[in-house]
């Protein structure tokens, strides 16, 4: 496009030296063209306007080229309005500015081009699926005419054109639109049952199309690349610096710092890979599950999840005192710990993740063996950190049942019937059930945990009472409670076994955990010999059915990891962990401002959560199928975990990258490891850790009980935390450092306390340099300005101290030092910079860039 | 740093324009003594037929409530109620300074849904609780301008919530420079030197700001600690009024912080909640323990805030994820169901007394007129839903004209619910 103007100049003010200016509207944002002929925003304030002809002698016409052969869609702007104005001003009228009232409009449309999902419809959708499978109900006057999804035949022209558009229609406008369409064929919530089996051919061009129509939905002028186009991502350094802080609570070492130096991508997933071991990365492991399953609520009550009566082994602590490190103690966070110790055992012995739902076993301590039995052996009987695989066989149902029955029978031995996560009695006990429940809740939450399912988003929201006062068994025939129930109902039968606190066929005979109130109940069709409820789904997934009661629930975790979605849910899963966020919900609210920009984010996020979830499936890492640490690694190398700073950020931009990137407010856990490692010093009071234990829910984290989510936004309070951490350890840090030799130290390998402002400076300045490296991960200049703020502070440190007179002494009741946790501290400072010292490790403790990573 | 020192700062790090959380207000700047809003939420659907809405069975229909049985809907004032748990203290109480707000339909059956629907006034996701917009727009800069202890929690990026949990954890941490050792204290630092750390950070973060290159989340977070960092002293004003006892219950202390927050200035809303409501079998015990618990909170917000001499500024709302059915299921409990009511309690208010909304005998939804507030089943008349009740707060609050509140829009009609003169029915 070439657009040429002109400006007619007043009569008045011909051959008067003036300015002329050229402002672009695009969206929110005004853009004025410089003199270089670059576009600048412009804060729409008169003194920053800048012209693009200044100190111009104005002509009768002014002709101004404004665009010349410019392609607008690959600029990407396709889609959007420019508003063109034109100005003048002039020293024959001082503060005067003419200027073009009504601007100049340019609407650009896309270039006309066939979608790709258009094109792949008329291949593989159109008589394949709808006119082989849909159109005999969803036709007019079809049984399912009266949906909003009707097409027509093949004989109709255009009927291509018109049941496409039917079908973006529906994926555009529908609340969950993509997820319903996809979910239809299956069966869920569709009047006409399965018409897609889910590993079919068909169903995966069905979910194709899906896709393919929401990434262009979403796209709508905006895609992965304009997203991020402005977006500079850390390079590998500091990517890996993040990763080993995140994965392994620690910085990386130099030689790990080298092998990806100026290396590629491949070899920083090798070394963002080779962090997932030890200690740290099993405290990620096990702090990230239980953020979801939340089965730590249990540490200190093990009665939360065992019964006396059903495992005779914890008759023994039965109001029996249980404090900090006593058996009872020890054994309650033993068996609370037991799935996440599953998740952790699975991941760090590079076993496919779907064993955490197929595991034929039960993590099992010592103390958690003693009343789970198992017949295990270990290194050491009293090592909690002892964690071996083992089975549960002392687990006993009851002929007669009832704890405080004095003629109750617990008598039956029982093979437990693993099915890893989904029958841990501490998940299970963590997601109770209730009569009326009837593993409803258990059947949800294994949906969102292990498949990224939302049933509760699935639901169309009825508005008509009416269907809500159904007595005819509605959970079953009625469509507005089957849409969700017909997915969840089967699920919650495969969990028939287990009842209402999640303890095997606990019901008398120890054939079934069928409730009395069911059982009793006139009303029902209970048969001796039943295992689930008549009036309900049968057990099973999906449109299959469990073939076996004993097993229901095996089978089901196998069904799990079988389905396309398990990869997709376990990405799910694991990327709050990594992302400092829960991934995006669909925008569904069309008439919202930023919604273009939330769907285009959502849709770029989806795209990548995908590709991470099909690389994992395909062990493209070449680790073998299902390896969670490659879909971590995935995670890490992406733009969502590595963009670091933006150019010149547009309103929309700012709606796109929203939460997007560095900057993740670190957890309690998360900056004790990070403090410890960096600086030798835990903060504890006593045999409690400050972050991790005192502070823990005023600085955001979860008791996994009544607060369950964590704060993400730093607030006043939490803030506090951060200041008395600064204050309390700044001192203690220094103290210690210096009592150990320079080539020992983290934080002071380069100063003693005898180096001064005045006589040392360049090695004042070089450790200031490694502190603002190993605290904040800056890597500056010694010229740099931040150093020289450092260095000035530590100077004004000093001299205060010099002109207050201070003594040698460290402590004092002004300025306590807390050295209980230091064995060697250094308590004299005749040079006063130990005090001045410590006044920048509190600096920087509190830092932006400490507490955030 | 005082609060006008603060103000001072953000002139010059130029955050008066921040969009989301808008710094600076003028106003504010002293400790806020204006209305609190406390919204209570009865957490997994409470069945309003045995509360503010009660109904009778009706012969020929399915039980509603076992105990209309033997006992009759008892009424004072305009406000009817139903006589179990301790509702006849709490309407006797509180009837003149409440409105009841009948037949809001929720329109769903699922908590997560009710829940937003509810609190933010929108089914769908990404709006605010009304406490988030209050806090936005009366009092953004307070350290503890929105409190959270339970309920809907989403901010949409407006506000911050503080949780209180351990009052006595948070007495020391105010004190963040000093230890107690009995009764002698000991400074961690010298405050000459302490000050000169602060003036550095502060110097530091604003370079940190300065950059033009910042994401969203790290201009987010640095406003934050910006905000954060200014204000910390000033929660030494809600330290120094902490008690030496505390509430035993964890639902009462929750409120009882609250109420300190808001004594000292810092506060101008919280959400409190209270579990127990989602009773799918032994629905009557378990329902009428729960609201006992519900109207003792409100009752004991009320005491409190009269002793400390501020009842008149309590603005108390209360609501749910839904209603429950109006019938028993096999188990003795009741379903989800749609239809709930919510209510307002300020004391002495204008408005007190009266009911707007209705339901049918078996608690269908009913239709008024927006302006009369009487039935209609015409097309003039509508259903109440959420976000008339979010829309009406906002109006009570003063801020339904607040850049918070209008960008985030409810588009609801016009409900003439304040007017003394006129009630449904």
């Amino acid at each position: 496009m070439d657009i040429f103007t002109e400006v007619q100049v007043e009569s008045g003010h011909v051959n008067t030296v003036g300015n002329i200016y050229l402002l672009i509207q695009l969206g929110a944002d005004i853009f004025m063209r410089l003199e270089s002929g670059e576009y600048a925003i412009w804060d729409q304030t008169l003194p920053n306007l800048q012209a693009t002809l200044p100190g111009r002698t104005l002509q009768a016409s002014e002709p101004i080229t404004i665009l010349e052969n410019v392609a607008f869609g690959p600029a990407g702007l396709a889609g959007a309005t420019l508003s063109i104005f034109l100005a003048y001003d002039t020293t024959a009228a001082t503060g005067e500015l003419y200027y073009s009232g009504v601007p100049l409009t340019v609407a650009i449309e896309a270039e006309v081009t066939e979608a790709a999902s258009l094109t792949f419809f008329r291949s593989n959708i159109s008589s394949p699926i709808i006119q082989s499978n849909c159109i005999g109900c969803h036709v007019s006057g079809g049984p399912a005419g009266g949906t909003p999804l009707v097409y027509v035949t093949s004989g109709v022209e255009g009927f291509q054109d018109t049941n496409y558009n039917t079908l973006l229609e529906y994926i555009k406008n529908v609340p969950n639109g993509s997820s319903k369409i996809l979910s239809r064929p299956q069966g869920i919530g569709h009047g006409g049952g399965a018409v897609l089996a889910t590993e079919s051919a068909g169903f995966a061009d069905w979910s194709q199309f899906v896709s393919s129509v929401q990434n262009e939905v979403a796209g709508n002028g905006s895609n992965v690349q304009s997203i991020f186009a402005a977006v500079a991502k850390m390079d590998n350094e500091q990517t890996l610096r993040k990763a080993a802080l995140l994965y392994a609570g620690r910085l990386p070492t130099e030689q790990e710092i080298a092998s990806v130096s100026g290396g590629s991508e491949a070899d920083l997933a090798l070394a963002v890979r080779a962090l997932m071991s030890g200690e740290g990365f099993e405290s990620f492991l096990m702090e990230t599950a239980n953020d979801r399953l939340l089965t730590e609520a249990f540490s200190t009550s093990l009665f939360g999840i065992v019964n006396r009566a059903y495992y005779p082994n914890s008759y023994q602590y039965y109001q029996v005192p249980g404090p900090i490190g006593s058996d009872k103690r020890l054994t309650s966070e033993a068996l609370a710990q037991e799935p996440l110790r599953l998740v952790s055992h699975v991941v760090t012995n590079e076993r496919p993740y779907t064993e955490v739902l197929t595991a034929d076993y039960i993590m099992v301590n010592p103390y958690s063996a003693e009343v789970y039995g198992g017949n295990v052996t270990f290194d050491d009987a009293g090592d909690p950190e002892e964690w071996r695989e083992g089975r549960i066989t002392e687990y006993y149902r009851c002929t007669v049942c009832g704890q405080n029955n004095p003629n109750a029978s617990y008598n039956i031995a029982t093979d437990y019937p693993h099915a890893g996560l989904l029958n841990s009695p501490a998940f299970l006990s963590r997601f109770p059930s209730t009569d009326t429940n009837r593993n409803r809740a258990r059947a949800r939450w294994a949906y969102y945990f292990f498949l990224g399912v939302d049933i509760e988003g699935l639901s169309e929201r009825t508005t008509d009472q009416s269907a809500l006062a159904d007595e005819n068994n509605p959970t079953l025939n009625n469509s507005n409670c089957t849409v969700c129930h017909n997915i969840m109902d089967p699920v919650a039968g495969a969990f028939q076994n287990y009842g209402d606190d999640g303890f095997y066929k606990d019901k008398p005979g120890g054939l079934h955990s069928l409730p009395r109130s069911y059982r009793f109940d006139p009303n029902s069709d209970y048969q001796p010999g039943d295992t689930w409820y008549s009036d309900m789904l049968a057990p099973g997934f999906g449109e299959e059915l469990a073939p076996n009661s004993d097993n229901s629930i095996q089978w089901l975790a196998e069904k799990f990891v079988k389905d396309p979605r398990f990869a997709y849910g376990t990405v799910y899963f694991w990327y709050p962990a990594v992302m400092g966020r829960d991934a995006y919900a669909l925008p569904e609210n069309s008439e919202d401002f930023d919604y273009e920009s939330k769907l285009a984010a959502y849709s770029v996020e989806q795209e990548m959560l995908q590709d991470v979830a099909a690389r994992f499936v395909a062990g493209s890492a070449g680790n073998g199928a299902h390896n969670l640490k490659d879909l971590l690694v995935d995670l890490t190398l992406s733009d969502h975990f590595r963009a670091d700073s933006v150019d010149a950020i547009t309103s929309v931009q700012e709606a796109e990258l929203d939460q997007i990137g560095t900057g993740k407010l670190l957890t309690p856990e998360q900056l004790n490891r990070k403090l410890e490692f960096t600086t030798g010093f835990r903060w504890d009071y006593g045999s409690f850790s400050a972050l991790e234990q005192v502070y823990s829910l005023i600085y955001g984290g979860i008791d996994s009980f009544g607060i369950t989510e964590r704060a993400t936004d730093l607030t006043t309070l939490m803030s506090s935390v951060v200041t008395a951490m600064a204050n309390e350890v700044s001192c203690p840090i220094t103290a210690q450092e210096f009592g150990l030799s320079q080539s020992q130290r983290k934080l002071f390998p380069f100063v003693e306390l005898t180096s001064l402002p005045t006589n040392s400076e360049t090695a004042i300045r070089n450790n200031i340099q490694h502190l603002h490296s190993t605290l904040l991960g800056e890597a500056l200049a010694t010229n740099d300005a931040e150093i020289d703020a450092t260095f000035d502070l530590f100077s004004a440190i000093w001299n205060a101290r010099l002109a207050a007179n201070k003594g040698s002494n460290v402590v004092s009741d002004s300025e306590i030092c807390i050295t209980e946790n230091v064995a060697n501290p250094v308590l004299t400072d005749s040079n006063q910079t130990l005090r001045s010292w410590a006044a920048i490790v509190n600096y920087m403790i509190r830092d932006y860039k400490f507490i955030h990573e | 740093m005082n609060r006008r020192e603060f103000t001072k700062l953000l002139g010059m790090a130029g955050l008066g324009a921040t969009a989301t959380l808008p710094l600076g207000i003028a106003s504010a700047a002293e400790p806020y003594s204006g209305p609190f809003y406390i919204n209570i939420a009865a957490i997994g659907g409470w069945d309003v037929t045995s509360f503010c809405d009660p109904k009778a069975n009706i012969t020929g229909e399915r039980t509603i409530n076992n105990w209309a049985d033997s006992a009759s809907i008892e009424q004072v004032g305009n406000i009817a109620y139903a006589p179990v748990a301790n509702n006849q203290a709490f309407f006797e109480r509180f009837y003149q300074d409440m409105m009841v707000i009948n037949g809001i339909d929720t329109q769903t059956n699922s908590h997560d849904d009710g829940r937003r629907h509810t609190w933010s006034g929108r089914l769908g996701f990404g709006y605010p609780s009304f406490g988030a917009i209050a806090s936005n727009a009366i009092g953004p800069e307070l350290p503890l301008s929105l409190v959270h202890a339970a309920g809907y929690n989403e901010t949409a990026g407006i506000a911050r919530f503080s949780r209180l949990q351990d009052p006595e954890v948070i007495r020391n941490l105010v004190n963040d420079s000093v230890v107690q050792d009995g009764d002698s204290t000991y400074g961690l630092i010298e405050d000459n030197e302490l000050s000169l750390i602060t003036q550095y950070q502060d110097a530091r973060l604003a370079r940190l700001q300065g950059s033009n290159q910042l994401l969203p989340r790290q201009i987010e977070g640095m406003n934050s600690l910006q905000l954060a960092n200014a204000t910390r002293d000033d929660l030494k004003l809600f330290a120094d009024l902490l008690p030496t006892t505390f509430e035993g219950g964890r639902d009462k202390r929750s409120a009882q912080l609250a109420l300190i927050a808001y004594q000292s200035g810092l506060c101008v809303s919280c959400q409190l909640g209270l579990s127990g409501f989602d009773t799918h079998q032994d629905h009557d015990d378990d329902h009428f323990s729960s609201m006992a618990e519900l109207t003792d909170l409100v009752t004991y917000i009320f005491d409190t805030a009269e002793a400390g001499g501020f009842a008149d500024k309590i603005v108390i709302t209360l609501g749910s994820d839904f209603g429950r059915k109006p019938y028993y299921n096999a188990g003795g409990g009741k379903d989800h169901w749609p239809i709930g009511s919510a209510m307002f309690i300020q004391k002495g208010a204008s408005w007190g007394n009266r009911v707007v909304g209705a339901t049918d005998d078996l608690h269908n939804a009913l239709k008024i007129n927006p302006s009369t507030l009487q039935l209609d089943s015409t097309s003039a008349g509508l259903v109440l839903e959420p976000k008339h009740l979010q829309q009406a707060i906002r109006e009570l609050a003063g801020v339904d004209q607040s850049a918070a509140a209008l960008q985030f829009p409810l588009n609801a009609e016009d409900v003439d619910f304040f007017n003394p003169a006129k009630q449904t029915g």
